[in-house]
Formats: structure tokens, C-alpha cells, sequence
């Protein structure tokens, strides 16, 4: 109600405001591209991957598994679709940030994201972005930042995108979207539905039931649906209004695992809405952007899934962001950034506590040549709760020729304390800092025809790491500012796509990270970070049909300092394939029949220690867009 | 696999090894000398963390040293939070604490021979009485009303459908003149009492209040139950330790088992929490900041004074005149130490498993 009540305000204002605008699609174009340089300028120096619906389809049970085999981040999640954690190139969970239409979404009680709840096969583009990047989005951005962007656009358009899966242990997986342009207006509706039983059969046969039979995956079982809707008006090709607003309930169960899955009994439930208002408005070598959004996030964990009583944790954020960039010429632009954070949270523990964040940012893109592109960036936050580290960072592309190009980015990041760290009762400290790192990137860009390669070095010196530890005598788990941690790898990714003949394909791509994460205090290596960490994924297409493989391999992580196999998690290696078939094609519509086998080999893997993945598991699904 | 478990092995040596450096002859002629002396092999029981299913169990013995004993023999992790050990005649019963399981296995070969999961729930510790174990379970850990005792048929390794119900946080769990004796220590919050339930009389229930949060428990030579109430922590200290600042009153109290009354009850000095207790004919050993005391069965009051530095430690056991204890890790591996209470020597040392908590003596 609330919401339909907003949409209705909004529009009256809209039309209230009406004014006879020029427009030129001249103009349009124009701005359209140079929204993109801008964007690239920002985000200078760093590697990033898209992700399209096509992989999206093909990876469609849980966000954890779409990144899982299409991007460079890994993940520990406690069995299929439960908690499910990210790190960038051996970070932690709390330095990758996620940003709904550049609106950080990491919670305010843990600083993460859990994976498996949110919804992310509705996004239109869903872009990883490794590297630091808090001199852009601020605390958090430390290994990475994954983007989910809702795209409205205004070119007389109407797309609509229906996909329906259904596959073993009762699992469906759907969405829906549309999306329409008519010339003023853009409007987006989508909304996406998961269930599942998800009582797969363990395959690791040194654990049985008291009768001596295998153990299922009991008190798994998840549904989550969210809905989105966005609205977006042009008065003119300079000044546009947008409106974003996504709704999201999920309803778990918490797998307890091996050896005893009866023993589970934990369940938990997401709500998550979020609103954002923006305008964008250019004028003369101005461009400007105002964003406010409110988004609220609440979950509630019952230890006892029978039980009505559950603990809490929710909280509500409001943003304002102002965004005013100038343009001097085609080789120098300047960009000023003020914004202003007031987050409250409270859980069941803890009264309402305020945050506020007020934020001073100011950017220099400057290219000296034309095949030489720099950025200078800096932010400030002032906060309520601490003082936080400036960030600077510093970055170049060069162009060496139509091929190659190189790229560095320098930079300082920093992650500021959650809640839980400094409220939690009893074993909050309110004595901690915010993390701080250091940052280099040395990258370069490989476009042979229709090969990309992207290959990065990477260097992260990370100071006042916080990490929970247990307290001697009285058994407590307390977070300090303990750590320095230094992590160095490369990371890469490539795709390439061979045309073989007039009617066969050949289409790769790939994401492979070497990390190196060390303790400097002990100079051990860091629990969870696996050295290597490759997928893939293969798809050769004949006329209508095209067969693919997608695999991964992580390899052995220790869950201590100590590096000893007792505790170590097995190397995993998984293997998918799939078949799709176009039944039907024509201009703007397509029908694709597809179906897929997960885990080909039956491979039994884990990502956290005895909590077992899904062996053998098989999928239908319909694809349509028209 | 065959190279894997030679790297494990070699792992494995290189850990004792290194933990023992400088003391590595010594330890070998030395170890010697103490099995022969306790005349038994230890086993010491880690709990891993919570949720983790990184429990281990280590053995040493005369001629052996296993640190991940239960793996090795079984292929597999024990899989849980191993809360305690219970040891009956032939088998010992492994109880993990998160997944709501007991291992039955082997006492002398630690291979499993069944698990026990229905009618669990949160389990702590195991008594044996006759052909019957009595468990402590906490129930939910947040319900402070649903405290029992499954009663576990050793014949048949289930257990049976009648519990004894008890007031909140139960522990620990003792057995004299066919009565169980129970520490309330609290759970997630906090208790007072011991209960006494009588077998012979319908599970009737009696209780004995004694100071906050009482843990171990044992019968001294003149057969009164002396149990250790810790004292509830109200505040903590800063960084980096978080000490526990303030605490409730902590005592060991003598228990009169004929009637049920407290024949005396030694209290600590105000704030000073006795974490760990153990007995060894006579002796009683107590935990207190870094320092091991001890006092004898007639003693009066506490003694702090002449402790044995031991460092942080979680948990302790005393045997003929030496001093077994576990140092405080829940993030990388434990130490595991043998001191000779006379000489103040440690004769021995190897790593544990992390979150190491108990160490019991098989003879």
C-alpha cells in the first residue's frame, strides 16, 4: 500500500512538472556514450567482468552459484542455499562490497552479503568489480564490489524475459521481466520466484544414519521471491528522473549438515526492501545527480523452526548522495561528491543505534593524450562512530596499441566496524577501527580479434584487520584490530569466441586466481583462501543447439593458521553440462528449451568443513524473450 | 591417498617435533617414565568450535602418539563439538555437543561401533550406572525449562523414551550408592544448584544449593561430593584479554552425600574466579588466573599461594603427582603439557587439537 502510494505521488509530481522539453536523438546518443567513458573513467584501472542473462539462465538456483562459475570471487557458503559468503582475491566477507543501483546493500549487524538472499536474476546488468574502490562507494570496497543495476531506457522498446526452471529435489527456480521504453517514459516490472525442497542425498558414504542408511539434506529447504519496479521519465535528454523500488522475502531452513542433519532445526527469514529516487540533469558542461534512497533490511532467525519467537536484527538506511561533474574539454573533467548517511539498527538485544556518515569526495579525469587516460580521486568520510581514513586512489590507463592496453590503479581503502563488532552484547568492543588497506593494481588488456584477456597483479596491505577471537578463561569470541595482512596473486579472465563455420560456434570464457594471503604478524597463510581458483565454461553451438560445460576448481583451503590437513577442506572439482535448444527465433523473440546436469561426475565436494554440496542433480527450463 | 597419508604422517611428526624442541630426548626417555608412573594411556579430547565439526582426539600412550587418533583409525572426523568422553568397560562413548550425537567406539581401539542421535538433544556429559548411561542435555539452549537426562541402554545403544527432567543447565554428572549427581553450571545463563537424583526411589529429585555456576564434581577420599562453583562473570575487562572483571562468589563446596548438606564450602577472595578443578587422592587442584593451586581434603580455606605456573589453560586432570593440562587455543593447535607437581617440571609435551578440553586415563 505504502509503496502503490508512492508510485502515485511520484507521478503526480512527474506530470505536475511536464514541461516541453527538447529532444534529439542526436543528443542522446551523445550523452549515452559519454555516460559510458565516465563510467569507465571512474573505475579506471581495475578489472571487472559482466555477467548477461544468458549466464544468468544457465546458473539460476541461487546468486552464489551464478558468481560461482562466472566470476573471480569465492565463496563459502554452509551447504546449497544456505549462508553463503564472498571474498575477493582472499579477503574477507566484509571487504566485498555490493552496491543495488550503486546503493550499498551490505548489512549493517555483520557487513556482509549473504548470497543466497538476495535476488539477482531480475538485474539487467550485473557487474564484479575486483579491486579497491572505497574512494568511489566508500567502506567495504577492499577485495571487490559486485553491482546489481536495474536499466531503464527510454528508446520506444518492449522487452519481456520469462524463464522457468524445475529440476531435482523439487527445486524451481523462475523470473520475469519487462522492460518498456516510450520515448519518455521507461518502466520496469520484474519479479522472481525460488523454491526447493533441497534434500539431496550425501554422498559421503563414511557418515550414516543410526539404522546404517544414507543422510539427506533435511531442513534445507528455502523459498525466497522478490519484485521490482522502476520508472523512469525524460523531460528532456538531459534531465531524467528514475524511480527504483525492490521487494525481497526469503524463508530458510538451516541445514545442520553431517553428521546429523536431524539435528537441524534453525530457520531464517529475510525481508529487504529498498527505494531510490534519482534524478540526473545536464546543463551547459555540467552534469549533475541526486540520489536519495531508504532501504530497509530486517532478518529473523528462529533457533527452533517451530518455535514463534526468533532473534532479530533490522535496520534502516538513508542516503543522500549530490554528484556534480564539469567538464572542461574532452581531456579534463572534474568531479565533485557530497553525500549524507544516517543508518539505524537495532536487534533484539540491542537498542536503536544511529550512524551517521557524511561524505566529501572530489575526482580529476584527465587525459594528456589520446591514448593516455588518468584519474585522481579522493574521499573523506566523516563518521559519528570513528574517524575514517581518507582514500585516495590514483590511476592510469595507457593505450599501447589497437590491442594492448595497460593499466594501474593505486589506491587506499577502508572498512569501517559493524555493529555487531562494536554492539554486540557483552563481547562488542567499541575500542576497534576501521580497517585500512593499501592498494596496487598492474593490469593489462588483450583484444586479438575475438579474444579478450585480462590479466591483473594485485597487492592489498591490509592494517588493523579485525578478526573475531576467542578470549582466554572466559570463552568468549571478542572482535579486535589485530591483524596485517598482505595478499598477492593475479587474477584473469578471458573469453574468446571462434567462429568455425557459417553455422557452428565457439564461445569460452574464464576466470582464474592465484592468491597468496599471509598473516604478517605469523607469516602463516590465511585460513579459507584457496591458492587457486579457476572456472570456466565451454559452449559450442550448432545452428539451434548449442552443448555446454561449465566447471570450477578450488583448491585445498586449511580452515586455521596452522595448515595442517585435519583442518583442510579437499580440493573441489565440479563439472555441469547442459543443452539448449532454440525452438523458435525471430526478430526480438526467442524460445529456448534447455536442460542441464549439475555435478556430472557425482563428485562429493564441500566449501565449509562436512556441510556437503548436491551430487548428481538435473534441471529443465524454458527461456522465452519477446 | 597412499602419499596423503604419508605427508599427514610427516606433518604430524614435524608438530610434535617442533613442539618439543628443545626437550626432545628428554621427552622420549621421560615418557616413559610417566606412563609407567600413572601407569595408563591418555586420551585428550579437543572440542574443536562450535558448528565447525572440527573435533579431534589425541592418544598417548607408552609406546605410541596419535594426535588425530579418532580420524586416523576411523577415515573420518568425529564430525562434532566434542564436549566430553565417558569411558564404561570395554566401549567409550564420545559426546558431541552441536550435532547432538554420541560415538560409541572401542575404548582400546577408538574404532566407531555405532552412533546414538534420537532422543538427544545438546548433549554435556555421561554417567554409567550398571548397564545404563545418564546424560546430561541441555535441550534447547535458549529454552531454560527443557534440561534433562536420556537415559542411554548400553545394551542396545538407544535411548530410552522416559528422561529425567531437571531445572536448567545441566553439566556435569557423577554417580555414588546408585544416585546421579548433577552440576547445574546454568547453560546460556546461569544456576546454582546440584541435583541429587535418586535411581532407587523413581528418579526422585533433590537439590543442594551452592555458589554460581558449579562445574566438576567428585567424591574425595572421605566421600563427600566436592564440587567447584566458578562464579558467574558480570563484567568484563578491555583489550586485548577481556578478563573477566567482576564475578559472583566462586567456592568449592564439601557436600555431606548422606543428607545432603554442605559441610563446608571454601570461598575465593572477592573477583577471583576458579575456572577448572581436578582431585588426585587427596589433592585438590584448582585453576585460578594462569596459576594451578592446590589444597588437600582437610584444608580450611583456599590457598593462593605456591601455584604452578601453567599459562592459559582449558582444561586440567592430575594423576599420581602430575599435572595434565591443555593450554586455551580455539584458532590454531593446543598444547598439551605434563608436569611433575614435585619438581615443577614439564616432562612432557606435545601439540592437541585446537580447543583441546580434557584429558581422561585409560587403564
Amino acid at each position: 500500500m505504502k509503496l502503490c502510494k508512492a508510485i502515485l505521488i511520484i507521478c503526480m509530481l512527474w506530470c505536475a512538472v511536464s514541461v516541453a522539453q527538447n529532444d534529439s536523438i542526436n543528443r542522446l546518443e551523445k550523452v549515452t556514450l559519454l555516460a559510458n567513458t565516465t563510467k569507465k573513467q571512474e573505475e579506471l584501472g581495475l578489472k571487472k567482468v559482466e555477467l548477461s542473462v544468458e549466464q544468468v539462465v544457465k546458473n539460476p538456483t541461487n546468486f552464489t552459484e551464478l558468481l560461482r562459475y562466472n566470476s573471480p570471487i569465492a565463496f563459502k557458503d554452509y551447504g546449497n542455499g544456505g549462508a553463503s559468503s564472498a571474498r575477493f582475491r582472499g579477503t574477507s566477507a566484509t571487504n566485498t562490497l555490493v552496491l543495488w543501483n550503486g546503493v550499498s546493500i551490505n548489512a549493517i549487524g555483520n557487513g556482509q552479503v549473504d548470497f543466497n538472499a538476495i535476488s539477482a536474476s531480475t538485474s539487467d546488468n550485473i557487474t564484479v568489480n575486483s579491486g579497491g574502490g572505497s574512494v568511489q562507494f566508500g567502506s567495504g570496497a577492499i577485495g571487490g564490489v559486485v553491482q546489481l543495476n536495474d536499466i531503464l531506457e527510454f528508446r520506444e522498446h518492449q522487452d519481456f524475459d520469462l524463464f522457468t526452471s524445475y529440476g531435482s529435489f523439487n527445486t524451481t527456480s523462475n523470473f520475469f521481466k519487462a522492460n518498456i521504453g516510450t520515448g519518455k517514459w521507461a518502466v520496469k516490472v520484474a519479479s522472481t520466484y525460488n523454491k526447493s525442497d533441497n534434500d539431496y542425498e550425501y554422498l559421503d558414504t563414511r557418515y550414516k544414519d543410526e539404522n546404517g542408511k544414507a543422510l539427506k539434506n533435511i531442513n534445507g529447504n528455502y523459498k525466497n521471491y522478490g519484485v521490482d519496479f522502476s520508472l523512469g521519465y525524460q523531460f528532456s535528454s538531459l534531465n531524467k528522473i528514475y524511480f527504483y523500488t525492490t521487494k525481497y522475502y526469503g524463508n530458510r531452513l538451516f541445514s545442520d549438515g553431517l553428521p546429523n542433519p536431524s539435528a537441524g532445526t534453525e530457520r531464517n527469514e529475510d525481508f529487504n526492501q529498498r527505494n531510490l529516487l534519482k534524478w540526473d540533469l545536464s546543463f551547459n558542461s555540467f552534469k549533475q545527480s541526486l540520489k536519495i534512497a531508504y532501504l530497509t533490511q530486517e532478518f529473523r532467525y528462529y533457533g527452533d523452526k517451530e518455535a514463534t519467537e526468533y532473534n532479530f536484527g533490522k535496520s534502516n538506511q538513508k542516503l543522500v548522495n549530490y554528484d556534480l561533474s564539469y567538464r572542461f574539454s574532452n581531456y579534463l573533467r572534474l568531479k565533485y561528491t557530497i553525500a549524507y548517511k544516517v543508518i539505524d539498527g537495532a536487534t533484539n538485544d540491542l537498542e536503536s543505534r544511529k550512524r551517521n556518515g557524511f561524505t566529501l569526495g572530489g575526482a580529476v579525469f584527465y587525459v594528456p593524450t589520446e591514448t593516455l587516460t588518468t584519474s585522481f580521486q579522493i574521499r573523506r568520510e566523516s563518521n559519528s562512530d570513528f574517524s575514517v581514513p581518507m582514500s585516495v586512489s590514483v590511476a592510469a590507463e595507457k593505450k599501447l596499441n589497437k590491442s594492448i592496453v595497460l593499466k594501474t590503479n593505486l589506491s587506499t581503502n577502508y572498512r569501517i566496524p559493524t555493529y555487531n563488532e562494536l554492539y554486540w552484547p557483552v563481547v562488542g568492543n567499541l575500542d576497534l577501527v576501521p580497517e585500512k588497506s593499501k592498494q596496487l593494481e598492474l593490469g593489462v588488456d588483450v583484444d586479438v580479434n575475438k579474444l579478450h584477456l585480462s590479466a591483473t597483479y594485485f597487492y592489498i596491505h591490509i592494517d588493523d584487520k579485525i578478526i573475531w577471537l576467542p578470549t582466554g578463561g572466559t570463552n568468549l569470541w571478542r572482535p579486535k584490530n589485530i591483524q596485517k595482512v598482505v595478499n598477492q596473486g593475479f587474477e584473469t579472465s578471458l573469453s574468446y569466441t571462434l567462429r568455425i563455420t557459417k553455422n557452428q560456434e565457439l564461445l569460452a570464457t574464464s576466470n582464474y586466481t592465484f592468491t597468496n594471503a599471509v598473516n604478517k604478524k605469523t607469516e602463516d597463510n590465511l585460513p579459507f583462501v584457496p591458492n587457486h581458483l579457476l572456472n570456466y565454461n565451454l559452449e559450442y553451438t550448432y545452428k539451434k543447439i548449442s552443448l555446454y560445460a561449465q566447471g570450477l576448481y578450488q583448491s585445498k583451503v586449511y580452515t586455521t593458521e596452522d595448515s595442517i590437513d585435519f583442518y583442510s577442506i579437499d580440493a573441489v572439482r565440479v563439472l555441469n553440462t547442459g543443452i539448449n535448444f532454440t525452438l523458435f527465433i525471430k526478430e526480438n523473440t526467442k524460445l529456448v528449451l534447455g536442460g542441464k546436469i549439475n555435478n556430472i561426475g557425482n563428485n562429493t565436494y564441500y566449501f565449509t568443513n562436512l556441510r556437503p554440496m548436491p551430487g548428481r542433480n538435473y534441471n529443465l527450463n524454458i527461456h522465452y524473450k519477446f | 591417498m597412499k602419499t596423503n597419508s604419508i605427508f599427514k604422517l610427516l606433518l604430524l611428526s614435524s608438530i610434535v617435533f617442533t613442539s618439543c624442541t628443545k626437550e626432545e630426548t628428554i621427552t622420549e626417555t621421560i615418557t616413559q617414565n610417566i606412563f609407567e608412573t600413572i601407569n595408563s594411556d591418555i586420551i585428550v579430547s579437543s572440542e574443536g568450535n562450535f558448528g565447525a565439526k572440527d573435533g579431534s582426539v589425541s592418544y598417548f600412550g607408552k609406546n605410541n602418539t596419535d594426535v588425530f587418533y579418532y580420524e586416523n583409525e576411523n577415515g573420518a572426523k568425529a564430525a562434532g563439538l566434542i564436549q566430553s568422553i565417558c569411558f564404561g568397560e570395554e566401549d567409550a562413548y564420545i559426546i558431541l555437543n552441536d550435532v547432538s550425537q554420541i560415538i560409541v567406539v572401542d575404548k582400546n581401539t577408538f574404532k566407531k561401533k555405532a552412533i546414538v542421535q534420537t532422543g538427544l538433544g545438546n548433549p554435556r556429559y555421561m554417567t554409567i550406572v550398571g548397564d545404563k548411561g545418564y546424560i546430561t542435555n541441555w535441550g534447547s539452549g535458549s529454552d531454560e525449562t527443557d534440561d534433562y537426562i536420556a537415559v542411554l541402554d548400553l545394551t542396545t545403544n538407544t535411548i530410552e523414551e522416559t528422561t529425567i527432567p531437571l531445572a536448567n543447565g545441566v553439566e556435569r554428572v557423577v554417580t555414588k550408592n546408585n544416585k546421579l549427581y548433577v552440576s547445574h553450571q546454568g547453560g546460556f545463563s546461569s544456576n546454582n544448584i546440584v541435583s541429587v537424583v535418586d535411581l532407587g526411589a523413581g528418579n526422585s529429585i533433590t537439590t543442594v544449593t551452592v555458589k554460581d555456576n558449579p562445574d566438576e564434581l567428585f567424591f574425595n577420599n572421605a566421600g563427600e561430593l566436592v564440587v567447584l562453583s566458578q562464579g558467574k562473570p558480570l563484567t568484563y575487562g578491555g583489550a586485548p584479554d577481556y578478563p573477566a572483571l567482576t564475578n559472583t562468589t566462586s567456592s568449592i563446596s564439601f557436600i555431606n552425600i548422606a543428607d545432603n548438606t554442605i559441610n563446608k564450602e571454601l570461598v575465593f577472595t572477592e573477583n577471583t574466579r576458579a575456572t577448572l578443578m581436578s582431585y588426585d587422592n587427596g589433592n585438590i587442584y584448582y585453576y585460578v588466573g594462569d596459576k594451578v593451586f592446590m589444597i588437600n581434603d582437610n584444608s580450611t580455606e583456599i590457598s593462593t599461594s605456591k601455584g604452578i605456573s601453567v599459562g592459559s589453560i582449558y582444561g586440567m586432570s592430575t594423576k599420581q603427582n602430575y599435572l595434565f593440562t591443555v593450554s586455551y587455543s580455539f584458532t590454531s593447535l593446543c598444547k598439551f603439557n605434563i608436569v611433575n607437581v614435585s619438581t615443577l617440571e614439564t616432562e612432557y609435551s606435545s601439540a592437541v587439537g585446537l580447543g583441546a578440553s580434557k584429558v581422561y586415563f585409560i587403564e
